[in-house]
């Protein structure tokens, strides 16, 4: 009995939480200095001879290494203890101010177990939209691109980037957004965010009664013949076709005949990259920030008023 | 000339005058030199909201914004206490120190803030700083700073003294600058900068080196705390542990922005 005693007392110490802290502190500043996430081929060629300690350590992707992950659990377990500790000693306490410290730890362990649903829950794609293009998210809706534009300062350079976008399900429109950089919008369960934006090759391709844009990687099908854009070449004015039905893949000049139509000419487009995140550690972590708010208002304003009482 | 300009020479006139009052027999109160502190704090204050109007914005969102925005809290808080000091002749000469300490202090972000090192062009902010919630992270964050600045100079103070009373009264000073800095630090920094993260990029935690520095910088002091609460024998280790933590809150402001890359790059 004594031995658990024994190790509940040191589990819950508060020397422990001071190495721990000192040894989480020093490894994660080290390994902020170590670029994560490379191949073993960069550290070996950036760190030389230390490069087979770092990467045994796991110091390409620390913070999911044993180095990190295991002094991480053990400080979860002694803030665990340690709090239930204080609560235990504090019950009857009628001042709510030593309620401070443990409202942080509280705070802390709940922001930890929301880390660890953003770290396996968390979901994260990316829609790459040109104006007038669609994409299917979870939940079957769609969501199309209607324009994107850049706001500038009167300098030129960029003030913002804004998507706007219409969501539609089972062929309802059901909202028009404006998703722009730091005002993300929620379709379903995805909050977009505007991510990028960049350009993209195209060829014109019309003659017979409208004229379409394709990139690389798009088809376009008319009557019951499908093509599918495979390459282009904007320096040689060349676009490489394949006809889905033939199986016949032809490289193709400006003017040449695609079907019925003709290849009119080449250009380029915007397009807006959005990212759709999906993150349920998030609300968790708000609430777990607003208790060590709490807590900090708690353990240190009466300190500071009582310092400042004791100087005057 | 810059309102920031006239600071500076304000700033070196008030730490000539500050030199003066430190020397034996010269503790006694000139009219204008307490002014002057308070002088340059205000002509920095009035730089920077000039700057906001010109970029619409407020001029948090560089590093040369940034350093102003230190100086001026730091300026700030050494002005109020070289005004308690003014009047509580007991405790007079080691707030004195502490403000000249301090002012040093003030003056090298300054230096720096002029330097080539750091490009002071009035330019509005790139789209992802554009938040209210970036304001927040970064004010809050450099005012909690700017006491740890103050923590600083008083732990360093106590460790170098010999004198057992002004070495008490030093780690009290350092504890209550921390006692002051580390909650607004830690809404500033990591709360409002997690919120503001998960605004621009989806995510309130991306380990990225400037996040991971100032979580370095958080832990740093949350050991200081837990150290203070576990007994007076480490009063020493504690105050080494408050002096280690500015000078990783440096690393995380400077060391950070020219040696490693990530999202802060341009902060």
């Amino acid at each position: 009995m004594k031995v658990f005693q024994r190790i509940h007392a040191a589990l819950s110490s508060v020397r422990l939480a001071v190495v721990l802290i000192t040894f989480i502190a020093l490894t994660a500043g080290l390994a902020a200095c170590i670029p994560q996430g490379r191949l073993p081929e960069y550290y070996i060629h950036s760190f030389k001879a230390a490069a087979p300690v770092l990467l045994l350590l796991g110091f390409d992707h620390f913070f999911r290494s044993f180095l990190f992950i295991m002094p991480l659990t053990l400080f979860t377990l002694n803030l665990l203890l340690c709090t239930v500790k204080r609560i235990r000693r504090h019950r009857g306490t009628t001042t709510i101010s030593s309620y401070g410290p443990d409202l942080i730890h509280v705070g802390i362990l709940l922001l930890i177990a929301a880390g660890v649903l953003t770290l396996f829950l968390r979901e994260e794609r990316q829609i790459i939209l040109a104006e007038g293009q669609s994409a299917q998210l979870p939940g079957n809706y769609i969501v199309t691109l209607k324009s994107f534009e850049t706001l500038r300062y009167a300098d030129g350079s960029p003030r913002n980037w804004r998507s706007e976008i219409e969501v539609f399900r089972q062929g309802r429109i059901l909202s028009k957004k404006t998703v722009g950089v730091n005002s993300p919008q929620r379709v379903g369960y995805l909050r977009l965010y505007q991510f990028s934006f960049g350009s993209e090759q195209t060829a014109v391709i019309g003659g017979w009664g409208r004229e379409i844009r394709l990139a690389v990687g798009e088809r376009f099908s008319y009557g019951d013949e499908t093509f599918e854009v495979l390459g282009m070449d904007t320096k040689k004015l060349t676009l490489t076709l394949r006809n889905s039905k033939t199986g016949i893949t032809k490289v193709l000049r400006l003017g040449d005949s695609v079907g019925v139509g003709k290849i009119r000419g080449f250009s380029s487009r915007t397009i807006s990259v959005l990212q759709g995140v999906y993150d349920p550690g998030f609300y968790p972590a708000v609430i777990a920030l607003l208790l060590v708010i709490l807590g900090l208002g708690l353990t240190f304003t009466p300190k500071i008023l009582q310092q400042l009482k004791e100087t005057e | 000339m810059t309102f920031a300009t006239v600071a500076f020479a304000v700033l070196i006139l008030a730490l000539v005058s500050q030199i003066v009052r430190i020397l034996p027999g010269r503790s006694g109160t000139k009219i204008f030199m307490p002014l002057l502190l308070p002088a340059s704090t205000i002509l920095l204050v009035i730089d920077l909201v000039l700057r906001s109007i010109r970029i619409s914005f407020v001029a948090v969102t560089n590093t040369y914004e940034a350093l102003t925005f230190l100086s001026a809290a730091l300026g700030a808080i050494l002005s109020w206490m070289q005004f308690r000091a003014d009047r509580d002749e007991k405790r007079a000469k080691e707030s004195r120190y502490v403000v000249f300490g301090g002012s040093l202090l003030m003056f090298l972000f300054l230096a720096l803030a002029s330097s080539p090192l750091v490009p002071n062009t009035v330019r509005p902010p790139v789209p992802a700083l554009r938040s209210a919630w970036l304001v927040m992270h970064v004010s809050l964050a450099f005012v909690g700073e700017a006491f740890f600045a103050v923590s600083f100079i008083a732990a360093l103070m106590g460790l170098l003294s010999s004198e057992p009373d002004r070495r008490r009264k030093m780690d009290r000073l350092t504890y209550t600058a921390i006692a002051v800095g580390y909650p607004i630090f830690t809404i500033g920094a990591l709360i409002f900068g997690a919120i503001w993260a998960q605004f621009a990029w989806g995510r309130y935690w991306g380990w990225d080196p400037k996040e991971t520095w100032a979580l370095v910088t958080w832990l740093t002091y949350t050991l200081y705390l837990h150290l203070r609460i576990s007994g007076s024998r480490r009063r020493k280790l504690s105050q080494v542990v408050a002096a280690v933590g500015f000078i990783f809150t440096l690393f995380t402001f400077f060391g950070v922005n020219y040696l490693l890359s990530g999202l802060h790059s341009y902060g």
